[in-house]
């Protein structure tokens, strides 16, 4: 299928495979941006339109501009994209 | 010593297609059946090993009518036609034989039998040692001094081979193999439509011919038989009896031309076998025969062991393997530089330092390796090929991306035998070369280089990371569920006033559906269903069925997610999930072992799992950042369809303007219901779901789900048309 983000053969769901492409994008972002800042809190879980941050009590507010900045730029859509932030101590607080 | 092994072609060709026959028939991708012909391979390879023949001849019947058609019109009279399916491997299986170089033979006017019946005499005349191979118990007549005839039989999936020889005939059946014609001339035979002499079966056949060797033997002594009624059946069948006898004798002096001595085994022709195993799609016999396509490059390693640091041969850019123990601890590690030099290191300490100088390196799932560079501190270098990743962006639907599979498929390349580490690293490296041109080609560069490949180290450092996970929870929640589990059992039990086991979908049936006589909506091949959905449906008249339901979910929830993530847990406390690159088509990443990107979310109950999911200490929360709609933007995006574009841009709910739009309601009028309908099209349409799922998601008829389908696409003109354009693409590809 040839489109915007990739030439990836997917037939079947060529609208999945672009935004599964933009979240990969978005992931290797947000590493390289807490690889970059040397922060502690690390990305530890992708659920497919989703990241996880284990996240530094000290760096919340940095993590979510960072999070912000590197989804919102994973694409150049003619539709803004949208994001969510959740925070919590556990995984089931954060939905 | 010559020995001489002869194939009674059809019989063996013929049990080997009914043997591999199964709902997913061996078959090539150009949808040429093949089982067949790879059971013969099979077969004759076992007794090639076992007989050790010098000579080899594979007998087929040809189509032509043979003299016992001439002599008796109802010669194998109503017998099944060949499946189509196994006539089309006829000519191949004599194509393999001919670039085996063994002898096939076949005569007009004569069946297989005949020619075996000859060849076996003559062989056998002149001092060789003969074995027959045949499923057909008829060939039984040709056992003899020097000759044997083995046949397969297959029983519950197990095959055992029956030898027979002429003593052990003797033994077993008191008579001389010859005497089988006389045997089989009484009883007949109804496979190939011979009469015989009704109401006589084997046994009482055998018995006669026993005591009077003959048919001539049993007629001249009628009136000695006892049993009246036995006399009469042979009295009035007798002409049937010795033209039966005709059509079952095995005619062993066929006019054939061809002579013993050319039945020695010959050169195999290599290159046209290759080709053919290769259309035929038998990896397995070319390996088993060591066939190499001809016209490849040939490859020699010159290999050099690094066994100190300071001969460590410091490449910018290196394509690597790395062998791991089951610790992830690499094992074995070689790197070139040019696919020929090949560098071994002796101790895997030297990895580290290595990497200090290389600032490219090409592999074949290097993941592994990034891990384990990663929980040494070291920086993972940039990633010049993964030759997985590039197969996979190649053809995203391949199962496996083996490396060796990945050399057969994509180089003409001819490696050393021996596949370890440096031949490994080798053949990385010529991959590499290919896959980046192939890419290159096919426009997948940018999507290799800018997401696949640098994901890998964000993975790697992901799935070292781990999640860390709460196992006082999880065996809390355990406990709490295995309460609910055992109340829910024993209301279950009480309904159906009797104590079962409910996990057994048969003891389940037979509750539901005989006992409790609950009716039947369908049944499957094992039985009564009682599949998630059947029981959705009962569940609105019968209360049992919503208990099952209920318990299946509890038990569900405690065996893969409570007990099993507890298992999971590693000794840091973390659960460290596997990501996979190369598995969905859809370019998704996937989850296992376990799998994190599916913990419970529809249900309250089921959503607790998620509270065992906490940062590692007071200093840590989670931070969870999603995309919203990401899909139906991206639609409107591909699909440039300015209403859809204009919700997303005005910041307005989709679904509710979608079902206005469908409806063809102001937004103001939109139900909850109608909202729900929209969404599940919206979704449906990027899915790619039909109408018929989305009558059974919604619970509306087909052909208003239809309507809901098509009001969408008159409303939405633009991803109508994108649509049109993907199915187009996709039948044009």
């Amino acid at each position: 299928m040839r489109r915007e983000f990739g030439k990836r053969v997917a037939l079947n769901a060529p609208i999945q495979g672009a935004a599964a492409d933009i979240i990969k994008i978005a992931m290797i972002a947000v590493y390289k941006e807490l690889k970059k800042q040397k922060m502690k809190s690390r990305l530890i879980l992708q659920v497919h339109d989703e990241l996880i941050i284990e996240t530094s009590c000290d760096e919340v507010s940095e993590v979510e501009k960072i999070l912000l900045r590197c989804m919102m730029g994973a694409a150049e859509l003619s539709v803004p994209l949208e994001i969510d932030l959740h925070t919590g101590r556990s995984l089931y607080e954060t939905k | 010593m010559k020995k001489l092994l002869l194939i009674d072609g059809n019989s063996i060709l013929n049990r080997a297609y009914y043997g591999m026959m199964g709902r997913n028939m061996l078959s090539t991708k150009d949808g040429v059946f093949t089982n067949a012909v790879f059971g013969f391979l099979n077969t004759y390879e076992k007794f090639f090993t076992n007989e050790k023949p010098t000579h080899v001849a594979v007998a087929f019947d040809m189509k032509h009518p043979t003299f016992r058609h001439k002599m008796y019109d109802g010669y194998k009279a109503g017998r099944r036609p060949m499946p189509e399916e196994l006539v089309m491997q006829m000519p191949i299986i004599k194509d393999v034989l001919d670039c085996m170089g063994i002898a096939r033979i076949e005569l007009r006017g004569y069946e297989a039998d005949d020619i075996l019946g000859t060849l076996s005499l003559q062989a056998s005349q002149e001092g060789i040692e003969v074995v027959i191979l045949t499923g057909d118990k008829d060939m039984m007549q040709l056992a003899g001094k020097n000759c044997m005839v083995l046949i397969p039989t297959t029983s519950k999936g197990n095959t055992t081979v029956h030898e027979y020889s002429e003593t052990s005939i003797k033994e077993e059946f008191g008579i001389n193999p010859v005497d089988f014609i006389e045997v089989k001339a009484l009883m007949g035979d109804k496979s190939d439509n011979i009469p015989g002499v009704t109401g006589v079966g084997q046994k009482t056949a055998l018995t006669l011919i026993v005591q009077y060797g003959s048919l001539e033997g049993v007629y001249e002594n009628l009136d000695l038989l006892k049993s009246e009624k036995q006399r009469e059946k042979l009295e009035k069948d007798k002409a049937n009896a010795f033209l039966s006898r005709e059509l079952v004798r095995i005619d062993r002096n066929v006019p054939l031309d061809n002579l013993i001595e050319e039945m020695v085994i010959g050169k195999a022709d290599e290159e046209r076998l290759y080709n053919l195993f290769n259309k035929l799609e038998f990896n397995h016999f070319i390996k088993k025969y060591k066939l190499k396509r001809t016209g490849m490059k040939k490859i020699e390693l010159n290999k050099h062991i690094i066994s100190d640091i300071s001969s460590i041969v410091p490449f910018q850019k290196i394509y690597s393997y790395t062998n791991f123990d089951e610790n992830d601890k690499p094992k074995e590690f070689a790197y070139t530089s040019d696919g020929h030099n090949i560098y071994i290191l002796k101790d895997m300490k030297l990895i580290l330092p290595l990497m200090g100088y290389v600032k490219e390196i090409g592999g074949h799932f290097l993941k592994r390796l990034f891990k384990y560079l990663l929980k040494n501190k070291i920086i993972p270098p940039a990633v010049s090929v993964d030759t997985a990743a590039g197969a996979y962006i190649s053809d995203a639907l391949k199962d496996s991306y083996e490396l060796n599979e990945l050399c057969d498929k994509y180089l003409e390349t001819e490696f050393p035998e021996e596949d370890d580490v440096a031949c490994r690293a080798s053949k990385i490296y010529y991959l590499a070369y290919k896959m980046r041109e192939i890419i290159n080609e096919n426009g997948g560069g940018k999507l290799l280089d800018e997401i696949e490949l640098p994901l890998i180290e964000v993975l790697a450092s992901m799935e070292n990371a781990g999640f860390r996970a709460d196992a006082k929870f999880l065996k809390d929640f355990s406990l709490r569920l295995e309460g609910d589990i055992i109340k829910l059992e024993k209301e279950i039990h009480a309904e159906a006033e009797e104590e079962f086991n409910i996990n057994s979908p048969k003891q389940l049936a037979v509750i539901l559906f005989e006992k409790m006589k609950i009716p039947v909506s369908k049944k499957n091949k094992t039985g009564f269903s009682t599949s998630a959905d059947i029981l959705k449906k009962l569940s609105v008249e019968f209360p049992i069925a919503k208990m099952v339901i209920e318990y299946r979910k509890l038990s569900k929830l405690k065996s893969t997610y409570a007990d099993g993530l507890v298992k999971v847990i590693a000794d840091d406390g973390r659960i460290h999930s596997n990501f996979k690159q190369t598995v969905a088509a859809t370019g998704r990443l996937s989850s296992t072992e376990p799998n994190l990107q599916n913990l419970p979310i529809r249900t309250e109950l089921g959503r607790e799992i998620r509270k065992a999911f906490i940062p590692e200490n007071e200093e840590f929360q989670l931070t969870s950042a999603d995309y919203s709609q990401i899909e139906l933007r991206v639609l409107a995006h591909v699909s440039n369809d300015e209403s859809m574009k204009d919700a997303f841009l005005k910041n307005e709910d989709i679904h509710t303007q979608t079902a206005a739009k469908v409806f063809g309601l102001d937004e103001r009028f939109v139900t909850k219901d109608m909202r729900r309908a929209a969404k599940a099209v919206n979704f449906g349409i990027i899915y790619g779901i039909s109408d018929y799922g989305l009558s059974e998601d919604l619970g509306i008829p087909i052909f208003t789900a239809r309507k809901y389908i098509e009001e969408y696409l008159n409303q939405y003109t633009d991803v109508k048309k994108y649509m049109d354009e993907i199915v187009k693409f996709a039948k044009d590809k």
